[in-house]
């Protein structure tokens, strides 16, 4: 290179950056704040109108908009959770830099403000989509004490959790109606559905690292792809934003009935700019209370113990500075359990045992793309699941090891089109791999898929309305086992009042659930086989409620919904010419009320929440006389859940109630087969101290206050009275 | 409406919903009084259905059984139920339908099948662990455990001795073993002889003429099912009636002299017991659906249970359909209440 270009060059690469930023341009810096709290507020959007000039402000509450021609602008604040500010007319000359600070008010100042994540797919007050949506905040004093997923979700409205009993045995959830098959279960936004089962035992997901949990009622295929007939349970772990830098941790043991002992602990560090947060668990219980069997006589759950480890870990980052911050984040879980597997009390198995173990790591991306109104979400994840189930009592001796694993990587990018309109889009690639120790068979299953929501809060002025929200969304499957799926559905939520919120929302989409592993390519015996030809499950569902939020009692806030859904071509195991196979015979149809009503008669000390559920999910396959138009199994038609909670200095306290009416083990509704309904009653007390940067919490916990003795599965018995007690000591 | 008083409203009506909970059977307490019945097994429906025979009637569901019920037995005014699951034997009066204390086997046994022997022991196959028991009917308690073979299954009593048929099945990816009867002296307990039958004996029915006619289901492949006929009085296989498909349960005609071999969801092969001509083979089925439960009542009419319609037929020897009542869910063994 002659010598005389080299230094030309080398200016020029020197002066680029200069060059770029626009030299002569102005800027728009500032800072935002609460204007209830004067708090700073971080990750404001801001934003130039009709430009895609913008910047999100920082945890401090700075922000600035660099490279502004000069001119007369338009800024817009935006964020979730408070009104949006507009400042027309803001000029900008050469080279100047515009101050604007700004406050911003809460949208709603009188109740929670719960965010949903999963009914979007993108952060949106709970009060702007049109779904069915519960947040639950596992930090809680009345989940304190919850060993596992199926004892948090169990006081939902719409939710039944099919407990078969005991820490150790199997619970799966029912959501308006649905088989646990027909419910996704998400871990941060990864599916960890089995797909050998279809199903996800939730008594092997322990609290570790959780930090909330988002329950959306209602199909969601359009979404989430296959099997979100009932709907999503999403189990979001905590993000970086919840520390504070420094050194933190905290220790828990507890200790409970039926020889249970459990040690938790948790650190988080801020070194630099890396949050790395670790948690662990371990659980033993030998779970050996006492039941009536069958016929009055007092026996021990024996081969019921559990014995299970926890491990989960999370390293995250930001690259960059400025708008175009990329966040880092890599999460590792670890799950490990061992148990006694007594099944039913009628046969008893006392040398069954079941093992399992779960890994999963995920790799998230979040950074804006292009300009502030673009956010990009990439996520890559793996999960594997071994399992093995051992029996020498029963008639077929078993020795099944499975081994599945799912591996994907999904890309999603939501966009502000305008003040009032949100579009998040997004493509994903996943692999399902299952592997049959025993048989050597092993299956691969192949899906893609497309998606797109649209978000539009239209200022509609008819009948006194303010709001209406509208939200399509649509999703294509492509999948190597099955034909391909469009999953459409669209939501409705008409806003009166402001302070006084009442709001009217509908939903109606279809859904479908896949075929799982098993009904496919159950290995063909003698009695048995798998069907490759089976086509997925349908759902077609609508919803209509109303929701209000009155400043009244501190936050009234009650919610009323109706809703429907009919099913068909479900898979049905049953014999057909000598052997059992799936086939796409069932059909159903599942309607019901859920109601919940929350508020609080002292503002912070006492707050009242109650549910009720009526549900009617009967069966209408017409070729089966005898189980037409019949109650499905374990669909009871009344549930009712009321807590109570009350805080006063350093004592807090939660009782709470639960009624679930009488459910049938039968397809023909033999009333002489049927469970007998139940009520439950449950008490927590707990005193918080704290000294200097720790804090110590010991938490009583007694369950099934009366010993109640009652099934919620034929044939598998429930622990009675039940004490825990445990002691935290925190450093903050 | 003032915002306050609408507030308390929609509180008091959602706590009048926690009210909605109380529900009563819809299906009432009706109990069928009558001395002549065909007793129905549900599996599915872990219940029992009458078919009253004197008012032409149906009772569905009179009485709830055991965890995998798989046979029921009528003895001396009373229904007993092999509830395989439960590893126990229920007891019902047919005339009230209180149940008795059940009969506890213990764990591990999955009892299959049962028979009197007389008023005070009976004789129950256990499939798990391979034996039969002698059982005191009174004192309700296993008197005795004997072992059969693999599998045992079948069980029919003639005279002093109890013929057990032992399927030889040691796991789905496993062949059969060689198929085997166990005679067993009824009075000390102690096995006779073991006879080697065809493969998989399922069921043991007594014709006419004294012989025992063992219903052999094959192996699903190789070797298909065979009816293996057992001379009592030398205790030795008399003929193997090459019969063909999969027969589970054998059922025979004492009036007409034929035999009924069951195969679940086709119907039922037939063959004479006295000349042993086979009147309908797999190729051609008698009735052509049903066949999860069969039997022969005193008139010689056959009644079979159709799993899948929920469904029991009455039909006569011809096969000529005479009634079909609605039973519960997925029926199986049938007993007959004779007057």
């Amino acid at each position: 290179m002659p010598h005389k270009i080299r230094p030309l060059l080398l200016s020029i690469l020197l002066l680029l950056p200069v060059l770029l930023s626009g030299n002569g341009q102005g800027r728009i810096c500032g800072t935002i704040r609460c204007h209830e709290s004067g708090a700073p507020l971080g990750a404001v959007n801001v934003y130039l109108k009709g430009t895609s000039l913008g910047a999100a402000s920082e945890s401090n509450g700075n922000y600035c908009i660099y490279d502004i021609s000069p001119g007369d602008y338009t800024v817009i604040f935006r964020m979730i959770g408070y009104k949006t500010r507009e400042f027309p007319g803001i000029s900008v000359s050469e080279g100047e830099t515009v101050t604007l600070d700004v406050y911003m008010n809460p949208t709603v100042l009188e109740y929670d403000q719960d965010i949903t994540v999963t009914s979007t797919r993108g952060p949106t007050l709970v009060t702007d989509v049109p779904a069915s949506v519960n947040v639950l905040d596992t930090d809680a004093p009345e989940y304190q004490n919850a060993q596992n997923l199926g004892e948090i979700l169990q006081n939902i409205q719409g939710v039944f959790i099919k407990d078969q009993g005991g820490l150790g045995n199997t619970k799966t959830i029912s959501l308006r109606g649905s088989t646990a098959g027909q419910v996704v279960v998400l871990l941060d936004g990864q599916r960890i559905n089995n797909p050998q089962t279809g199903e996800v035992d939730l008594s092997t997901l322990s609290l570790e690292g959780v930090e909330k949990i988002e329950v959306v009622r209602g199909s969601n295929s359009a979404l989430y792809g296959a099997d979100a007939i009932g709907g999503v349970v999403n189990i979001i772990t905590r993000s970086d934003e919840q520390k504070k830098g420094g050194l933190q941790g905290s220790v828990k043991t507890t200790g409970a009935s039926f020889g249970t002992f459990s040690l938790e602990s948790t650190v988080d560090a801020k070194i630099k700019r890396w949050d790395l947060s670790g948690s662990g668990k371990y659980l033993h219980s030998r779970g050996d209370f006492t039941f009536t069997d069958n016929y009055g006589q007092k026996k021990t759950r024996k081969n019921a113990d559990i014995e299970s480890t926890d491990l989960h870990g999370r390293l995250a980052t930001s690259l960059g500075e400025g708008l175009f911050t990329r966040h880092l984040e890599f999460t590792l879980r670890h799950h490990e359990s061992e148990r006694g597997a007594p099944g039913t009390i009628e046969p008893y198995y006392y040398r069954a045992r079941m093992w399992d173990k779960q890994n999963q790591a995920n790799m998230l991306l979040n950074s804006k793309i292009f300009s502030c109104l673009h956010e990009l979400r990439w996520q890559n994840y793996y999960y594997d699941s071994w399992s093995r189930y051992f029996n020498d009592e029963s008639l077929q001796k078993v020795d099944s090891r499975f081994t599945t694993r799912t591996g994907g990587s999904e890309i999603q990018v939501r966009s502000i089109l305008e003040d009032w309109s949100t579009l998040t889009y997004g493509s994903g690639i996943r692999l399902d791999y299952m592997q049959d120790h025993q048989t050597s068979d092993e299956r691969l299953r192949t899906s893609a898929y497309f998606f797109t929501v649209s978000e539009n809060q239209l200022p509609v002025q008819i009948l006194g309305m303010k709001k209406l929200s509208l939200v399509p969304s649509l999703r294509y499957d492509w999948n190597s086992d099955y034909p391909n799926r469009f999953s459409p559905k669209i939501g409705l939520v008409f806003n009166w009042g402001e302070r006084w919120l009442t709001s009217l929302k509908m939903n109606a989409g279809l859904s479908y659930r896949a075929p799982t592993f098993n009904d496919l390519y159950w290995p063909e015996d003698v009695w048995t086989k798998g069907n490759p030809n089976l086509s997925p499950e349908n759902g077609m569902d609508w919803d209509m409620g109303i929701r209000l939020q009155y400043p009244v009692l501190n936050g009234f806030y009650l919610e009323s919904t109706y809703f429907e859904n009919y099913l068909s071509d479900m898979i049905i195991w049953q014999e057909t010419d000598g052997l059992w196979m799936p086939e796409n015979v069932q059909s159903a149809r599942i309607r019901g009320i859920e109601n919940s009503l929350k508020f609080s008669p002292l503002k912070n000390n006492l707050t009242f929440q109650a549910n009720y559920t009526f549900m009617d999910a009967r069966n209408t396959n017409p070729e089966s006389p005898a189980e037409y138009e019949k109650i499905l199994v374990y669909r009871p038609k009344h549930t009712v859940n009321v807590s109570l909670t009350a805080r006063i200095l350093h004592i807090y306290g939660t009782y709470s109630y639960q009624y679930v009416s009488r459910r049938y083990t039968d397809a023909t509704n033999v009333w002489k087969n049927s469970l007998d309904p139940y009520s439950l009653s449950h008490i927590s007390l707990g005193y918080e101290m704290a000294y200097k940067t720790f804090r110590l919490t010991v938490n009583t916990h007694l369950k099934n206050l009366f010993d109640t003795e009652y099934r919620v599965i034929k044939n598998m018995p429930v622990p009675g009275r039940e004490w825990r007690v445990s002691l935290t000591v925190e450093k903050k | 409406m003032n915002q306050k008083v609408w507030v308390l409203c929609v509180a008091v009506l959602f706590t009048a919903f926690g009210f909605w909970g109380c529900e009563d059977d819809p299906t009432g307490s009706d109990t069928p009084e009558t001395s002549s019945a065909i007793y129905v097994l549900n599996s599915a429906a872990t219940s029992i259905s009458v078919i009253d025979l004197e008012a032409d009637t149906v009772y569905n569901n009179v009485a709830t059984v055991g965890t995998w019920p798989n046979q029921l037995v009528y003895h001396d005014e009373k229904l007993y139920c092999v509830n395989s699951g439960s590893n126990n034997i229920m007891i019902f009066d047919v005339d009230t339908w209180e149940a008795e204390t059940p009969i506890a086997l213990g764990d591990g046994k999955n009892p299959m099948n049962m028979a009197f022997y007389n008023d005070r022991y009976a004789f129950v196959t256990c499939s798990m662990s391979n034996q039969v028991l002698k059982v005191d009917m009174q004192e309700k308690t296993v008197a005795t455990e004997i072992t059969a073979g693999t599998g045992a299954t079948g069980i029919a009593i003639s005279g002093d001795k109890v013929y057990v048929s032992n399927t030889g099945y040691v796991g789905w990816d496993q062949p059969y073993e060689q198929g085997t009867v166990t005679v067993v002296n009824a009075t000390n307990g102690e096995v006779i002889k073991t006879i080697d039958v065809g493969t998989n004996p399922q069921s043991i029915a007594i014709a006419s003429d004294g012989k025992l006619h063992v219903s052999c289901t094959g192996d699903y492949g190789a070797n298909p099912g065979v009816a293996s006929v057992i001379d009592p009085a030398t205790d030795t296989v008399v003929e193997t009636v090459e019969i063909g498909g999969a027969p589970g349960m054998i059922a025979t005609d004492l009036v007409n002299e034929l035999a009924y071999l069951s195969v679940w969801g086709m119907g039922c092969m037939v063959y004479s017991t006295t000349d042993y001509t086979i009147l309908n083979d797999s190729e051609n089925m008698f009735l052509g659906k049903g066949g999860s439960g069969i039997l022969v009542d005193t008139e010689g009419y056959v009644w079979v249970s159709v799993w899948d319609d929920d469904q029991v037929v009455k039909v006569n020897s011809t096969g000529t359909v005479l009634k079909t009542y609605n039973v519960g869910d997925s029926p199986m063994s049938l007993a007959q209440r004779i007057y």
